[in-house]
């Protein structure tokens, strides 16, 4: 028997806009079945143009994109319309995401209908069964979206994504705009349906605690690149990048100390050339002012991209890994 | 006593349209002191802001007493309110740009803040600019005076509006999520900067969040609000540790910090609506330990230990058994 690829592979995506430093330089990552990779930046990072860039609903400049072997950035226009369905995207904002005017039933009937999963006589009945997954009364099928509450809505969005039947569920930021009691509950629902349809899910969001609940896997992005690859067995205080440390040091937390901001210069822009981090950098030393660390394996699957740590933990390697959830 | 100079809270009920947003709120910010507010959206936190700052939308209506030092804020002018705002009561609200006139140099928006509210010339006030924007950490103010708005980061527009906020040296500093738009090591820079300056400025503040881990840091009291009430009050340190209300308790438990990968603790439900609320407590619905009692009616708030208050009448059985 031979192996089946991993579901999604994305190899050395890069896509650049009007200005500055490149939104994404040449990121690859991996996703098995049924796995979830979470991804963490600030704004600014990448981390949305990524998930962008891997679901096709944005042309990455260079660089491939693999589903279950079938290269989706090969495709022409009329292919990839019927590829789409396998790759979903619920985003931050489930106001925006809902068209006002269809009922919830509606919504979720004409995806049904647009993708052909579902006979005509058992639309009502599928659309149902989509609305008990999110933990939703069937009786909402019959409601518009300014009916229910952002929590609500958001449990729409992902009954949407999960009526085209994806391969891959990408989820941007679907906290953010929730309640702190609400967001626990839409984490949970999240991790019950990677659970129980063996979803595979990228995971985008600021957050590194909450990424860490759903990913055991995080690929943490500063200024367009993967700066570090944590794999499950690492713990978040085990990071090694700078700015993992620095990320980590800035978030509050119940223990009741003051988040440190460290010596961030904000708003300056990133440099041009080396490493993206290095103005804010405790450690930047001569070669981080024109060489661009390449992300280098530490140990096992942890990788780092930074020339302070690499150069402590081996001379030379010039194999590059990628961020891989399995 | 301490609290005559901070801010005193008294059994705030607001009314909007013949609705209670908020509802027999009590609270003490002690002079130099920080205090947090949590909730979540529609709890009445940024009401209880907008009543303290005279703000209240038209047709509101209000019960209790809010005392800024001996000044009873609720009976006070207009215009009075006005010139209270600004001077002993200092704002930072979550979106920078909104506080912030976009065709305005920032060195002269601040200026005007100061000349408004002391009787100063122009080059004292141009001065007094240049050292606030210094103070909330602004690097090359005098050049940085001459930039307008929009040349700012998100973060350094909220340091702009911080130093605005400081110019006329208040008393008081309310900051309603000053941090939410930002991201997370920018967050740490705006809530260090706001402690340090309370401290340096013997300022009481008034911190609103709906992150409890913000407020964790930074306040030495805490108020945790929900739909319209205050269901529990005390000692930062007290209430994270020893949570006397199923509300407080289960924020605590729903927070992601420990770096596990289990399933959160959620709440179930959602909070009522301010028309719809039940008779009785107003958490019976998502409460795990509610009985008929706690549905009966309206439950007040229960002194549970030295400065520490709950509006829970079974608040004995969240403490672990080994204290009980």
């Amino acid at each position: 028997m031979i192996d089946r690829p991993p579901l999604l592979v994305a190899e050395r995506l890069s896509k650049e806009y009007r200005t500055g430093r490149p939104a994404l330089s040449e990121v690859s990552l991996t996703v098995a079945r049924g796995a979830v990779l979470g991804i963490v930046g600030e704004s600014g990072s990448g981390k949305s143009t990524l998930a962008r860039c891997v679901s096709l609903l944005e042309r990455p400049d260079s660089g491939r994109v693999l589903l279950d072997g079938l290269e989706l950035t090969a495709l022409g226009p009329r292919q990839l319309r019927r590829e789409r369905r396998r790759i979903q995207v619920v985003f931050q904002d489930p106001y925006a995401s809902l068209n006002p005017r269809l009922t919830v039933g509606s919504a979720l009937a004409e995806v049904l209908r647009v993708h052909r999963l579902a006979p005509p006589a058992g639309i009502t009945a599928r659309v149902a069964e989509l609305l008990a997954l999110v933990g939703l009364p069937s009786s909402a099928a019959s409601r518009r979206p300014v009916e229910f509450s952002g929590g609500q809505r958001q449990r729409i969005c992902i009954a949407r994504a999960l009526a085209a039947k994806p391969d891959l569920l990408i989820a941007d930021e679907p906290l953010s705009s929730l309640d702190v009691s609400i967001q626990a509950q839409i984490l949970n629902l999240l991790l019950d349906l990677r659970d129980e349809l063996s979803l595979a899910m990228v995971f985008v969001s600021h957050d590194l605690h909450v990424v860490r609940r759903v990913a055991p896997t995080i690929a943490v992005m500063f200024g367009g690149r993967i700066v570090e690859a944590l794999p499950p067995e690492v713990a978040l205080e085990d990071a090694r990048h700078p700015y993992t440390r620095a990320l980590l040091d800035a978030l509050p937390s119940l223990r009741a100390k003051l988040p440190d901001p460290g010596q961030a210069d904000l708003g300056a822009a990133l440099p041009l050339e080396g490493c993206p981090f290095r103005d804010r950098c405790p450690h930047a030393h001569a070669p981080c002012a024109t060489i661009d660390p390449p992300l280098l394996p530490v140990q096992g699957q942890h990788a780092v991209a930074c020339h302070y740590v690499n150069d402590a933990a081996h001379g030379s390697n010039t194999a590059q890994p990628v961020a891989q959830a399995e | 006593m301490r609290e005559s100079e901070g801010l005193r809270v008294d059994r705030l009920t607001v009314g909007i349209a013949g609705r209670e947003i908020v509802r027999d709120v009590s609270f003490v910010v002690g002079a130099s002191e920080a205090y947090g507010l949590v909730g979540e959206s529609g709890s009445g936190k940024s009401m209880t802001c907008r009543a303290i700052l005279g703000l209240l939308p038209p047709g509101s209506s209000t019960s209790g007493q809010i005392l800024l030092g001996q000044t009873s804020l609720l009976e006070l002018s207009p215009r009075r309110l006005r010139r209270l705002r600004g001077s002993a009561v200092g704002m930072v609200f979550q979106d920078p740009m909104a506080a912030l006139n976009p065709v305005l140099r920032v060195g002269p928006a601040i200026s005007q803040v100061i000349r408004s509210h002391a009787d100063v010339t122009r080059t004292e006030a141009r001065a007094g600019a240049i050292g606030a924007m210094k103070r909330v950490g602004i690097r090359d103010a005098e050049r940085r005076a001459r930039n307008y708005p929009h040349q700012f980061s998100g973060g350094m527009r909220q340091r702009i509006v911080i130093a605005m906020a400081l110019a006329a040296r208040p008393r008081l500093l309310l900051a309603d999520e000053p941090t939410t738009a930002l991201d997370v090591i920018v967050q740490a820079g705006i809530l260090r900067l706001l402690d340090s300056l309370r401290r340096d400025e013997a300022m009481s503040l008034l911190l609103v969040s709906h992150d409890l881990s913000i407020i964790a840091g930074m306040c030495e009291r805490v108020g945790v609000m929900y739909a319209g009430e205050l269901v529990e009050e005390g000692p930062t340190s007290e209430v994270l540790s020893r949570p006397r209300h199923p509300y407080t308790k289960a924020l605590i438990d729903s927070h992601p910090e420990d770096g596990s990968s289990r399933r959160l603790r959620s709440i179930a439900g959602s909070p009522p609506e301010p028309g719809r609320l039940p008779t009785g407590c107003v958490f019976s619905s998502r409460c795990e330990l509610v009985t008929d009692k706690c549905r009966a009616a309206p439950i007040e708030f229960l002194h549970v230990d030295v400065d520490h208050h709950a509006r829970c009448i079974r608040s004995e059985l969240l403490v672990p058994a080994a204290e009980a």
